[in-house]
């Protein structure tokens, strides 16, 4: 937080970064679009004030004549004075206008007084110079002085003929637009609004990007703050969480301004220009401020890195402009009328938080698919700013002024040290890798397709991340593959607890859930449609959704994960970190909290007998019973847990005579060679 | 010439050093700029590094802070062994250099402010600490300018007040009175012989051999990357039989490239 303040202060003080972040959003582009409107105004007064200068070459119907008269910004000279010589060119009629100083000039065709006379069409040949400023204005006005008159005409002779003017019209059109004006201006902000605040966005996190990293190894200073007792971790925290304030305040400043300045244009103007505002509600304002800053965070790692790896401003000048550029990319895609943030989509990079601010503009707002955004954009970050800080601390991105930019081999490859970050990073891949693998191998069988995701988006990349990390630990005791201090009562003790979690934990956070949060809905819903339930073997989804996850899972958050968090922090910040990013990874926000408690659970268990084996037996043991409850039993019999029932006393019970045992002290000619086992983790 | 027999430790060891070079290498690329350098340095000594441009004075200082990852050998800083993670040990360290500038955008109370933060210091600590660093490197005129506006002499000045902020037990000094006025460069002297009163542990590089002769305990002297002689100005003198400091570099540099 000390980085963090002083950057800002520091960055503020810069010019160009208030100039990007003040007066371009606010007073150049505001000031743009109330000129603009005002100039547009004014324009239409012009028009309505103009008036139009009419002749003809020979004389009008009488009617039309008097019509040009009587209508108001059109004056008729009459018929012109004779010609000294035939106007045959174009050039011969545009210099003839200018000349007279007409707007336009009728020419009726040789038969057109006699074919008024016999229920004909009188051709009127009209010339015009285009070049005039109000010459398409007043064709318009003058196409529908010419239409009434001749409605005039065709009624009068449909009246001689004894024909009703229905007789002529069998279909007559009529729209009614039922969209109110919020809705038109939800439509009209959503499509432009993402695109201008990612545009901003990035341009006023640019300069404070390139400054407080590039600028700070041009002005020598980057040595300094090496000497200080901070991890690179730490100075790139501070520097990314300055950048995304500035990103984020310029996003706020621009929603305001535009806010402001249609405001501005709406007051003033009076109906005269209608412009349809989109409806502001607390919601949608907050959203919005999460949107913006969702969008600052990735913009700013994204910034962040690149301009870690420029030797100087200049430098990071050209390395900036193509990832800019690449980056903005996928917002035009926001512009397009018809995308819309979906399953799909909600995973993807900046383009995700277009089509989030799109939606919340358009009131169109999936409270799953906005879930999704933000753990993503706080996957895709973790994994930025983590390859800031390892490039932070390598020493050619910071000092080498020729040759590669930095040792990426080290950067990318060598390993960490162990604690918070790496492990955010790994659920950080974990969770994208998931998420697509789930929309690729839904595809495929049901079965298969959960078992695959979970072995190759989720054991694979943890038994590599474990292998990486290494350190002097063997790679069972890094998967937390261990012999628990006391077998007996951890067996004990995971079968109890697995027996009674699911009663006594997780369906109490459901109830809880429902009665707080009436849209969430049932968690079981949700699951019961994904893995068509009926149709599937029991042994098969026993094994699908409670043996794999159970081993895997475990494997990942109470081995990898909380094996690397321990080794940095306490018991209770390990714990409840780890449950956290186990609730966070199911990617869904109905499951968070179940699972989430659930993972508190699991911690620790993990964290008390130091092994992940009970945790197994407990995670596959509350899977299946909600598994088997889901397929086997009657809807009658489920619609008993659909609301509180004293069964989850047992349950808790079952928990808490579970938790007793797995606490039981080691026994004592264990202790000795237990401890360690341990002592190099 | 075997450099142990010169190496002495002075007479009132044994006490753990401060500061210890263990075999430190450094390349880059071909050139090998720091070559197995072993040194100590104790509480309450002044050690002056003493080498011409180029010699490897700034890549092994780097290497004793932590800034610089070594090739070969490493560094310990009380006894702890240095790296790039073990940022605590920097808690106890001051280092100023060339390139360690200041921030531009801060005034001097600012910059030293945010650097006895970094150091953990809490607000009390830093109010009285900051106080004393004003008074010690006359900085009051200054004391609420930008960093960025002030002239060489007052900056320098400034930038020492940043690396003795922290109250540190070990100190070093690159190169601090390089193009320094005389008003300045009597703050370095004043400031170095204060951290000698204070028992801090104290490592200077330069090549004015004024300063050498005024300040150091002990001495290094530092060529082509080699420590090639250790100990006072006195022992070095007359272990090489020479009158002063240059002869001795002077010599040692010729016999280097005796072919």
């Amino acid at each position: 937080m000390t980085i963090a303040r002083k950057e800002l202060i520091d960055s503020l003080r810069d010019r160009r970064t208030l100039v990007t972040m003040l007066l371009l959003p606010m007073v150049i582009y505001s000031g743009a679009i109330l000129v603009s409107a005002e100039v547009a105004m004014s324009e239409r007064e012009a028009i309505s004030n103009h008036t139009f200068r009419v002749s003809s070459t020979e004389p009008l119907p009488p009617k039309l004549e008097a019509s040009l008269h009587n209508t108001e910004g059109f004056q008729f000279l009459g018929q012109t004075q004779r010609l000294t010589a035939p106007l045959v060119k174009d050039s011969d009629f545009r210099g003839y206008l200018k000349s007279q100083e007409l707007d336009y000039l009728i020419i009726p065709s040789s038969t057109a007084s006699h074919a008024l006379d016999t229920l004909g069409t009188a051709h009127l040949s009209i010339v015009f110079d285009a070049t005039e400023p109000y010459a398409e204005a007043g064709k318009d006005k003058l196409r529908s002085a010419i239409l009434e008159v001749s409605k005039e005409i065709k009624l009068e002779r449909l009246a001689g003929l004894g024909i009703d003017e229905a007789t002529i019209k069998p279909l007559q059109p009529e729209f009614r637009s039922v969209s109110s004006n919020a809705d038109l201006g939800g439509q009209f902000a959503g499509s432009i609004l993402p695109f201008l605040l990612l545009f901003f966005i990035a341009l006023s996190s640019f300069y404070p990007a390139v400054d407080l990293t590039a600028g700070e190894k041009e002005r020598g200073t980057i040595v300094t703050l090496l000497t200080t007792p901070v991890n690179s971790i730490e100075v790139v925290a501070g520097k990314y969480i300055a950048i995304v304030a500035i990103g984020t305040l310029t996003g706020l400043l621009n929603v305001g301004a535009m806010g402001l300045t249609f405001w501005r244009v709406l007051g003033s103007g009076g109906s005269k220009l209608s412009v349809p505002l989109p409806e502001v509600t607390a919601g949608s304002s907050l959203a919005m401020l999460i949107a913006v800053l969702l969008t600052a965070m990735l913009l700013g790692g994204i910034m962040l890195v690149a301009s870690t790896l420029a030797r100087s401003f200049r430098d990071a000048n050209n390395l900036l402009s193509p990832v800019l550029f690449v980056a903005l990319s996928p917002g035009i895609f926001g512009m397009l009328p018809r995308s819309a943030l979906t399953a799909k989509w909600a995973a993807v990079p900046i383009a995700n938080c277009v089509l989030l601010m799109k939606g919340i503009l358009q009131n169109d707002f999936k409270m799953n698919l906005a879930f999704v955004v933000v753990f993503s954009t706080f996957a895709y970050t973790a994994l930025l700013i983590f390859v800031a800080a390892r490039l932070f601390s390598d020493e050619s991105a910071l000092f080498s002024q020729t040759g590669p930019r930095a040792d990426f081999r080290s950067v990318l490859l060598s390993p960490p040290q162990p604690g918070v970050a790496p492990a955010i990073t790994l659920i950080a891949i974990v969770f994208l890798g998931n998420y697509y693998g789930g929309l690729l191998v839904e595809s495929w069988s049901v079965i298969g397709g959960i078992v695959a995701n979970q072995v190759l988006f989720q054991l694979i990349p943890a038994l590599v991340f474990a292998r990486w990390m290494g350190g002097s630990s063997t790679f069972t005791n890094a998967l937390g593959m261990t012999r628990p201090h006391n077998p007996h009562a951890a067996a004990m003790s995971g079968l109890l607890i697995g027996a009674g979690a699911w009663l006594g934990i997780s369906l109490p956070i459901l109830w809880v859930q429902q009665a707080l949060f009436t849209g969430i809905g049932q968690a079981s819903e949700s699951l019961k449609d994904s893995l068509s339930i009926e149709h599937t073997p029991l042994l098969a989804l026993l094994f699908a959704t409670a043996l794999v996850p159970a081993i895997i899972e475990e494997i990942t958050f109470r081995g990898v994960i909380l094996g690397q968090l321990r080794a940095r922090q306490g018991a209770i910040t390990t714990i409840v970190i780890q449950a956290v990013l186990f609730g966070l990874v199911h990617g869904s926000l109905y499951r968070f909290f179940p699972t989430a408690a659930l993972g508190v659970l699991l911690g620790v268990i993990a964290w008390k007998t130091r092994s992940i084996w009970p945790g197994i037996v407990v995670h596959f043991l509350t899977n299946a019973i909600l598994v088997t409850l889901e397929s086997q039993a009657s809807e009658t019999f489920m619609k008993t847990f659909s609301a509180p029932t004293a069964w989850s006393f047992l349950g808790l019970v079952l928990v808490g005579l579970g938790i007793t045992a797995a606490m039981r002290p080691k026994s004592p000619q264990q202790s000795s060679l237990r401890t360690s086992e341990f002592s190099d983790n | 010439m075997d450099r142990k027999s010169i190496q002495q430790r002075p007479t009132t060891a044994p006490r753990p050093p401060a500061l210890e070079a263990l075999g430190l290498s450094r390349s880059y690329g071909e050139h090998l700029a720091v070559d197995n350098v072993s040194f100590e340095i104790f509480p309450g000594e002044v050690f002056g590094l003493l080498g011409p441009n180029g010699a490897g004075k700034t890549s092994l200082l780097r290497m004793l802070s932590g800034i610089l990852e070594p090739d070969r050998g490493h560094a310990r800083i009380n006894g702890e062994r240095v790296t790039r993670d073990a940022h605590h040990l920097r808690r106890g360290l001051g280092y100023l250099s060339g390139d360690t500038s200041l921030y531009g955008r801060l005034s001097v109370v600012e910059m030293l402010t945010y650097f006895g933060q970094l150091h953990g210091m809490t607000k009390e600590q830093l109010d009285s600490r900051i106080d004393r660093m004003v008074n010690d490197f006359g900085l009051e005129s200054f004391k609420a300018q930008r960093c960025g506006a002030l002239s060489s002499g007052q900056s320098q000045r400034a930038n020492l007040a940043r690396a003795f902020i922290s109250n540190p037990k070990i100190v070093i000094l690159d190169e601090p009175t390089v193009g320094l006025d005389v008003i300045s460069g009597e703050f370095v002297v004043q400031a170095i012989e204060r951290a000698r009163s204070e028992r801090k542990a104290v490592l200077f590089s330069t090549h004015i051999m004024s300063e050498v002769d005024k300040l150091c305990d002990r001495i290094g002297l530092l060529l082509r990357g080699q420590l090639k002689a250790v100990g006072s100005r006195a022992d070095l003198l007359k272990s090489f039989k020479v009158s002063d400091l240059s002869e001795l570099i002077l010599s040692l540099h010729k016999e280097d490239h005796r072919p």
